[in-house]
């Protein structure tokens, strides 16, 4: 049985490099680069995606305490953590090209996560709510498919499972 | 008046109780007659009068009113808020301390006294990122330009892409979702179509999808998934109300103006 569950596992760790390829991993890492923006732009967009997740999941405020969450997302402090989460994604994107590199900022983030006990649900939460902010910044020029398979594997590449 | 019955002879048959007292009624009957016929004609006179005099006030008054709704004072708000937002256009591209428009890059003016700008992301969200909450306005977050079903049409002049005259291009929405976790863009679906030839109104339909933006009272949308053509529709809702809006054809790519038109709500 274990072997099964462990052959899924690998199956879906195959499955999920695999969708998010070479070529759908240079087309995020361009799309992330203009949607991620600068200066206040950043700060909105960050805003702007954690309000969505705080809707979706308005539980996971506790997890965020420590930084002053709220449903607005506009305390400094908190503003700072979503920078910080955001600047994370943004290591791990820009890596996506460099296995080697992308593998050890993974294990570093899931070492970061682990001791919070994060139920998948928040993860998904949080793509879902990603997924909704990048075309309202990025227009037209957005691939839905490539973004949800590489966010899967980053997600994946955190939770460590 | 009461001497009137007093000058009549007196009865000639005393003993019949009952006959004079007849005659007497019948008399003071006639007498009153007498008596209240000139005065209630004289009232009836001065009633009549009077309501002569309010009869040709009146249509003094018709005739004054008359001349009023000739002059055509009357002032067309519709028309005054169109001339404002075109003014207001004006300014935002020829801010003299700025470049371009007041506001960055994905940002909007949140259109108070004072000139503020706030990112698009966070318009109509529940959240007042204005200072005076005019980002969460009622007017501005009402997604009745996007409404299932509407349609919005012009003359497209096609200044590059295709060689048309100028003909009837129609954009119609098909469909509208508005996320309860994201509200701050609509998402939709909608048609464009655009006739290709006056005589025979053959006619090329587009399925397109795309956002429309609060913040900007913009509609964006580019060909649905799977569809082959290459054109996309960018409508600005900028001339001050929900049925005109300043649409452009262009190449979903390269977002290059291939027509434009005047749109007006159907």
């Amino acid at each position: 049985m274990k072997v099964l569950v462990f052959v899924v596992a690998l199956m879906a760790v195959a499955l999920a490099d695999e969708e998010c390829d070479t070529l759908t991993r240079l087309k995020v890492k361009a799309q992330w680069i203009e949607a991620y923006s600068h200066g206040a732009a950043r700060h909105a967009f960050a805003q702007a995606i954690w309000r969505a997740m705080f809707k979706l999941s308005p539980d996971s405020l506790d997890l965020f305490k420590r930084v002053h969450a709220s449903k607005e997302a506009d305390h400094p402090e908190f503003i700072a953590h979503a920078n910080r989460v955001l600047a994370g994604l943004d290591i791990s994107i820009s890596l996506l090209d460099q296995p080697e590199a992308l593998k050890a900022e993974l294990e570093h983030l899931q070492d970061q996560h682990k001791e919070r006990h994060i139920p998948d649900e928040y993860y998904e939460n949080f793509g879902k709510a990603l997924l909704h902010v990048l075309p309202a910044q990025l227009g037209r020029c957005w691939d839905k498919e490539a973004w949800s398979h590489c966010y899967d594997f980053i997600v994946h590449g955190i939770r460590g499972h | 008046a009461v001497t009137t019955i007093d000058t009549q002879p007196p009865p000639r048959y005393s003993s019949s109780s009952s006959i004079i007292m007849w005659y007497l009624l019948l008399l003071v009957g006639l007498a009153s007659a007498a008596i209240t016929d000139p005065k209630s004609r004289r009232t009836e006179y001065h009633v009549k009068s009077q309501n002569l005099h309010l009869d040709e006030i009146l249509e003094e008054l018709r005739e004054l009113e008359e001349e009023f709704d000739e002059r055509d004072l009357e002032e067309d708000t519709k028309e005054v808020r169109m001339l404002e937002a075109r003014i207001s256009n004006l300014e935002a591209e020829h801010d003299p301390d700025h470049d371009h428009a007041h506001c960055e890059e994905h940002e909007a003016e949140c259109g108070g006294d004072v000139p503020e700008c706030v990112s698009e992301l966070l318009f109509c969200d529940g959240v007042d990122d204005c200072n005076h909450g005019e980002d969460e306005d009622d007017d501005r977050c009402d997604p009745e330009i996007v409404h299932v079903g509407s349609s919005f049409s012009g003359i497209a002049t096609w200044g590059a892409c295709e060689n048309f005259h100028p003909h009837s291009a129609v954009v119609t929405i098909t469909a509208a979702e508005q996320n309860e976790y994201y509200p701050s863009f609509v998402r939709v679906k909608g048609i464009l179509s655009f006739e290709e030839d006056e005589h025979t109104h053959k006619i090329k339909t587009f399925q397109l999808r795309g956002l429309y933006s609060f913040a900007r009272h913009e509609l964006k949308m580019g060909p649905d998934h799977g569809e082959k053509g290459h054109y996309g529709v960018k409508c600005d809702f900028n001339l001050g109300d929900n049925d005109h809006a300043d649409c452009h054809i262009v190449l979903s790519d390269s977002r290059d103006e291939c027509a434009h038109f005047r749109a007006d709500r159907y």
